[in-house]
């Protein structure tokens, strides 16, 4: 057990207990604040991982825009103090054996993999040279530059849907 | 190394006769790395809390000057020791912690604003051989602390119970994010030209500082961190002498004053950043051989930029919240992406060019860009003049006016 | 690269620590006095008459909506912009037209006032 296994099997632990602390809370704010302790164990993860390209995308995008987004739509519901309704409905035993053995097959499954035997083997490229080879696959015609183009649709599609939502429900 | 090697690099210096050290104590190699790494980290950190409260005291000092008094004058010499006075003071005060508050967001969140604001730190370099870390992507991650700001403002506003610090906490996260969205671009460009997202790259490409190739772009960056930082004249959500204190109204002691040292270290960590990025950094005459005159230089070059930023404190008043999400997203995000299309389509015209041509080709283009947002602004403000005169349709209450009706009504 | 990210992180861990050890400090130092008047919500000095909730304005969910999309174009065009370098022109107008089509959506939510503070 080596250090950088040590500090990858601390930081899944975090991100799992924070993520079982959002689905379980009754507050919505801390529900939110696990949420970003969960993000934060993912960039980590991504950062030990080598990608600091998308270590710093998970902090900027997810944490600094999407969980504020969260944030401020949850004060947007009145009762966020005292949610009464309980968390789990009546059939929550079978859920959770469901859960476990389709848990199990999928482990057992993959764990198959012959992927998981060979060492992981860092790209060829370093520094800077990996996000350069990043953007260049982005707008070369033979590389990524459709599915660039068709994200800037996406993300118009979700800037003019999200501000008709909202602001048909201000003229309300 | 004789004492003219030291000199020259006394840190760097310090740091490998510590490794040597280590390494004959039979210390490994990653863990010599890590005591230095800390040690480094350690150093940095309390340093620049500490000196933060000489800045605090030379902001209180100049902006007395411009409001035509003196500053703090009593404790010692010209004041100095007014901040160590100001510092055991707050220490010492009792923490009063109001009822029903949220304890976790409460208590944590005078930290998160305070470490949000440290990190930036730890991606300057600060000499030819002193980086602290030379992350390949240390342009985003300086965007990304300052999300991390964000949530920590959020939490102080929520964790206080009190529904006006919620509220402000609100406006001051939606100052902040607004505010983002400009500086990336001007980032953007800058990396556009420097071909790397590194600071210590974007330093070395400085052989024209940023400053002259993009004096618009420098100027966005300027306001919008200004804006940022929620400095005087975007100070709504913390308005010293209107509102209480806005969000950190229910902060007593230590906590509050976590808050204010975040605001003024925010504002020089600021400065540094924008020397480092527009002015060259540590660049400078010599700073290559003699690595220790990097940081000077580049702590003269964010003094000076931070002492702008007092100024700009001292003079303007503060705007509404409606004129500073008007500047925002009205004026300064379409004319900050302006500027990245225009770059990036002359760019590559004027690519294969001498350097000189290329220099002049940027500055001529950021003119009249400049040139075209003045006067798009003029055509605005004369719209706005006209439709207010045309929409007198109430009376104003002038003393001409009042006067009358009295006079009327006998 | 592992390097630079264990810098950052010890740098985290500290700057955690710093302003928490202090605050742990003046815990200890401060005077511990609670009085019912002084654990009181602030509000302007009068009694608060009202639960704590605020009708929240929905102009904030709007910017940090505009924001997170304008935030996820600039991530795109970052590795763009590190690449811009070495790059054919042709190329640089396939980011030209994702940074119109994004502002084509901008100039429609402008018009549409949601830009605007009520």
């Amino acid at each position: 057990m080596n250090v950088q296994q040590v500090i990858f099997i601390s930081f899944a632990l975090v991100t799992v207990f924070a993520a079982i602390m959002v689905v379980s809370l009754r507050n919505l704010f801390h529900a939110a604040l696990w949420l970003i302790v969960a993000l934060l164990g993912v960039a980590s993860i991504f950062a030990l991982l080598g990608a600091s390209f998308f270590a710093a995308v998970q902090i900027l995008v997810y944490i600094g825009a999407i969980a504020i987004l969260l944030i401020f739509a949850v004060m947007l519901t009145r009762n966020i103090m005292s949610d009464e309704t309980t968390q789990t409905n009546r059939a929550w035993g079978l859920a959770v054996i469901l859960v476990v053995v389709i848990f199990f097959i999928i482990v057992s499954q993959i764990s198959t993999w012959s992927g998981f035997s060979q060492p992981l083997t860092d790209l060829p490229l370093s520094g800077q040279e990996s996000i350069l080879a990043l953007g260049k696959g982005f707008v070369s015609p033979n590389g990524f530059a459709l599915p660039f183009e068709t994200a800037s649709v996406l993300l118009l599609a979700a800037l003019l849907g999200g501000v008709y939502i909202a602001m048909d429900r201000e003229k309300e | 190394m004789n004492f003219i090697d030291f000199l020259k690099d006394p840190i760097m210096a310090i740091a490998e006769w510590l490794g040597n050290l280590l390494s004959t104590w039979g210390v490994s190699d990653s863990w010599s790395t890590f005591i230095l790494y800390f040690l480094g980290a350690a150093v940095l950190g309390t340093l620049a809390l500490l000196l933060t409260l000489i800045f605090i005291w030379a902001e209180r000092k100049i902006i007395g000057r411009l409001q035509d008094r003196f500053g703090p004058n009593r404790v010692g010499p010209w004041g100095i020791f007014q901040s160590v006075a100001d510092m055991v003071k707050i220490f010492i005060k009792e923490h009063i912690i109001p009822d029903g508050v949220d304890p976790v967001p409460y208590h944590l969140a005078p930290v998160i604003v305070v470490a949000s604001v440290l990190m930036v730190l730890a991606i300057v370099p600060l000499s030819s051989t002193l980086a602290g870390s030379d992350l390949n992507v240390a342009v985003l991650f300086l965007l990304a602390v300052g999300g991390l700001g964000e949530i920590g403002i959020i939490m102080a506003g929520w964790g206080s119970n009190n529904k006006y610090a919620l509220l402000s906490a609100f406006r001051a996260s939606a100052q902040m994010i607004s505010y983002e969205i400009p500086m990336a671009i001007v980032l953007l460009i800058t990396v556009l030209l420097s071909g790397s997202m590194s600071m210590s790259d974007i330093v070395r490409a400085q052989e024209v500082p940023f400053i002259i190739l993009l004096p618009l772009g420098a100027l966005i960056f300027f306001i919008a961190s200004i804006a940022e930082n929620g400095r005087a004249p975007f100070d709504l959500a913390e308005a010293e002498s209107e509102l209480v204190a806005g969000f950190n109204v229910e902060y007593s002691g230590l906590k509050f004053g976590m808050f204010y040292v975040a605001d003024f270290l925010r504002a020089f960590i600021s400065a540094v950043i924008f020397a480092t990025i527009f002015l060259g950094g540590w660049r400078g005459p010599g700073a290559e051989t003699i690595p220790a005159l990097g940081i000077i230089y580049l702590v003269i070059k964010s003094l000076f930029v931070w002492f702008l930023g007092v100024w700009i404190r001292g003079s303007l008043p503060r705007y509404r919240i409606d004129q500073m999400m008007m500047i925002n997203w009205k004026f300064l995000t379409p004319l900050a992406i302006l500027l990245l299309v225009l770059v990036m389509l002359t760019g590559k015209l004027v690519d294969n060019a001498g350097s000189f041509i290329q220099v002049v080709t940027m500055l001529v283009l950021n003119f009249i860009l400049l040139a075209f947002a003045v006067w798009v602004l003029r055509r605005r403000e004369k719209r706005e003049k006209i439709a207010e005169i045309g929409s007198r349709s109430r009376p104003v209450a002038r003393p001409d006016n009042i006067l009358k009706n009295n006079m009327m009504e006998g | 690269m592992l390097n630079q990210w264990l810098y950052i992180g010890i740098f985290v861990v500290i700057s955690v620590f710093l302003p928490g050890v202090a605050i742990l400090l003046a815990r200890v130092l401060s005077p511990k006095k609670p009085t019912p008047i002084k654990n009181s919500v602030y509000e302007c000095g009068i009694e608060t008459y009202d639960k704590t909730w605020i009708q929240f304005r929905i102009q904030f969910y709007l910017y940090a909506l505009v924001f997170l999309i304008f935030d996820v174009e600039t991530v795109f065009l970052f590795p763009f912009a590190v690449a811009y370098g070495q790059i054919p022109l042709f190329m640089v107008v396939e980011a030209i037209i994702f940074i119109a089509i994004l502002m084509s959506g901008f100039l429609y939510i402008w018009r549409k006032g949601a830009l605007t503070w009520r």
